[in-house]
């Protein structure tokens, strides 16, 4: 078992090495970063000046919030998966790993998760860095069980995201070209998962929908469990973990039905 | 007769596809409407190769080659008819299979774009479960017949065509696959480096009796290297034997080109045997293999202004022609 799927971990690692390489792309990120991050710092503290709260959320909370759910936005969402792996099949490369004793799907999967690590890395210490500069209007007293359990739904929102925009890059084998789609699905996944306001602050039917939809376990929910918004329960675990299931049969549907129809393209 | 390694019977590729027309107009109609059409790559393809044998598959662009080698290695499925490759069906992907044959495309890197050739060897080596000492031992021989020792250690996007082509051909070999495809291994190249790759693939397969099939639409390549020779034209086989009966039969000419300092005069190239065309200051000749040197030398010796002559088989058009003209 262990024998058999070392080479993935390769693929990760070699994924991780190729990242370290695009060190100015890193560099561009961490300034679009902190750029924005300084934007809704000030955006929301004008919004905020005559006191008051939105929602259950006050100034200090809602910084709090976009503090945490931009970190998540660029390690989870970091690399367009979807355009990915459109490209590596409208330009046949996929070919290279279909032939060899290899599955696509652990293959992507490894590959991804090594870009991830060195975003996490990366941008844990820079967000540390940010923190201190925030420490004077926020408070920071997060609770070691938050911590532990933010991790946990860090995992399980990036698998969530990974699984839908893999699925997304795999119907390229039929639509030849999966841009378009790909960009009205990231935006309105934006409002859907938290990146751009907390759900909860979402108009109550949009908020019933959302309920049934697996996108707010991707931001929202792991940033509610860093703050303590959401107490973690039986409940809070099991539906995003049914939702990986449900995700994870579909990309495997999609993926068979795919390959079945690749023609190799690009000779 | 020993049992094929390789058996092919009536294979059949028919694509589905779609015409996309001109125009806007066009454009957004296709939207909604595409009318489908077919193409048939591959019809009825058969063939045995024995262990141990070098074929060339001949032919023009968009003949079938790759559609064949594809479906020899399981990327594509048939639409009918039967493979067998060291006893497994391709269309299964068997890891068992994909562990005993690999797949060069001279138009499609396997190699981490950013990363050095090496770490793309080590990922392989853990692919194909490549033992330590296996690796090393079969790495250091590549590196020394290759001559690509600091190469190995460069990032692959700052390789030449033919320093990169040389690692794809270590990444593919490392695991010592009993059979080897290679699709166009030397498009884009310089003669030099077209040389050295080929004089590779010749050494390799004398010493491991490993199987190759090599596709190209370059005479010299399969020239070069092969033995027997497969022409696949408009997806079907047309000429199926030895190299040399090939070349007695239907390239028994070879092609002279000479082109002249200046104008001459029509009468002066006339004089000479077998012209084939002649424009001004170009000329060319089709010659019988036999007399290839006695009508350069004539040339060049007479007082024709000649600033330069080359000497080439026949393209595999005109081979092609030759064998279609004999079978009526």
């Amino acid at each position: 078992m262990w024998k058999r799927n070392k080479k993935y971990i390769h693929v990760a690692k070699n994924s991780f090495q190729e990242a370290i390489i695009y060190r100015v792309s890193t560099l561009a990120f961490f300034f679009s970063e902190i750029f924005s991050f300084i934007f809704i710092f000030y955006l929301w503290t004008s919004i905020y000046k005559q006191g008051g709260q939105i929602g259950n959320y006050e100034l200090k909370d809602l910084i709090l919030y976009y503090f945490v759910s931009n970190f998540l936005w660029i390690t989870i969402k970091g690399t367009d998966i979807a355009w990915d792996v459109g490209d590596e099949i409208r330009m046949g490369q996929i070919t290279n790993v279909l032939l060899r004793p290899m599955r696509y799907a652990r293959y992507k999967f490894s590959q991804m998760l090594g870009g991830l690590a060195y975003r996490t890395s990366v941008f844990m210490v820079v967000f540390m860095l940010i923190g201190i500069f925030l420490s004077s209007y926020i408070n920071f007293n997060i609770e070691l069980k938050n911590i532990l359990f933010f991790i946990i739904f860090f995992a399980i929102g990036y698998v969530i995201n990974y699984f839908i925009f893999y699925t997304l890059g795999l119907t390229t084998f039929w639509l030849g070209l999966v841009r378009g789609f790909n960009f009205s699905l990231s935006v309105i996944t934006g409002f859907m998962d938290g990146s751009v306001i907390p759900v909860d602050l979402l108009p109550r039917i949009v908020r019933n929908i959302n309920d049934f939809l697996p996108f707010k376990y991707i931001i929202f929910t792991p940033v509610s469990v860093f703050n303590g918004k959401i107490q973690v329960t039986w409940e809070t675990l099991v539906i995003p973990i049914a939702w990986i299931i449900v995700l994870y049969l579909l990309a495997k549907f999609v993926l068979n039905k795919g390959i079945k129809v690749y023609e190799g393209y690009g000779a | 007769m020993k049992k094929a390694i390789i058996e092919v019977r009536k294979l059949n590729k028919t694509y589905e596809y779609s015409n996309k027309k001109e125009g806007l107009k066009n454009s957004f109609r296709d939207l909604f409407k595409r009318k489908k059409l077919y193409k048939h790559a591959v019809k009825d393809v058969s063939f045995d190769i024995q262990e141990g044998e070098l074929v060339g598959f001949l032919g023009p662009n968009g003949a079938g080659k790759t559609t064949t080698l594809k479906m020899l290695s399981g990327i594509l499925t048939p639409s009918s008819g039967e493979m067998k490759i060291m006893g497994f069906d391709p269309s299964k992907r068997e890891e068992k299979y994909q562990m005993q044959f690999a797949f060069v495309m001279g138009q499609k890197s396997q190699l981490w774009w950013d990363l050095p050739a090496m770490e793309s060897f080590i990922l392989n080596k853990e692919i194909y479960e490549i033992s330590d000492k296996d690796f090393k031992e079969r790495l250091d021989e590549f590196v020394e017949l290759l001559d690509v020792k600091d190469v190995i250690y460069k990032q692959v996007r700052q390789l030449s065509l033919g320093e990169r082509m040389k690692c794809e051909l270590i990444a593919s070999l490392l695991h010592a696959p009993k059979v080897l495809f290679l699709d166009e291994p030397t498009i884009g190249m310089d003669v030099v480096a077209q040389k050295n790759i080929r004089d590779f693939i010749k050494k390799y397969n004398k010493e491991k009796k490993v199987t190759i099939i090599l596709t190209s639409h370059y005479m010299e390549d399969i020239l070069q290297l092969c033995e027997r020779i497969i022409i696949i034209n408009l997806g079907q086989v047309i000429y199926d034997g030895p190299m040399d009966a090939l070349i007695r039969k239907y390239a028994a000419n070879k092609l002279i080109s000479v082109s002249f300092e200046n104008e001459v005069k029509s009468e002066d190239v006339e004089k000479f045997e077998f012209l084939k065309k002649f424009e001004g200051a170009q000329a060319s000749f089709d010659v019988p293999r036999e007399k290839v040197k006695d009508v350069a030398r004539e040339i060049l010796s007479s007082n024709l202004p000649v600033k330069d002559i080359d000497i080439s088989e026949e393209d595999v058009d005109a081979i092609i022609r030759n064998i279609y003209v004999e079978k009526k």
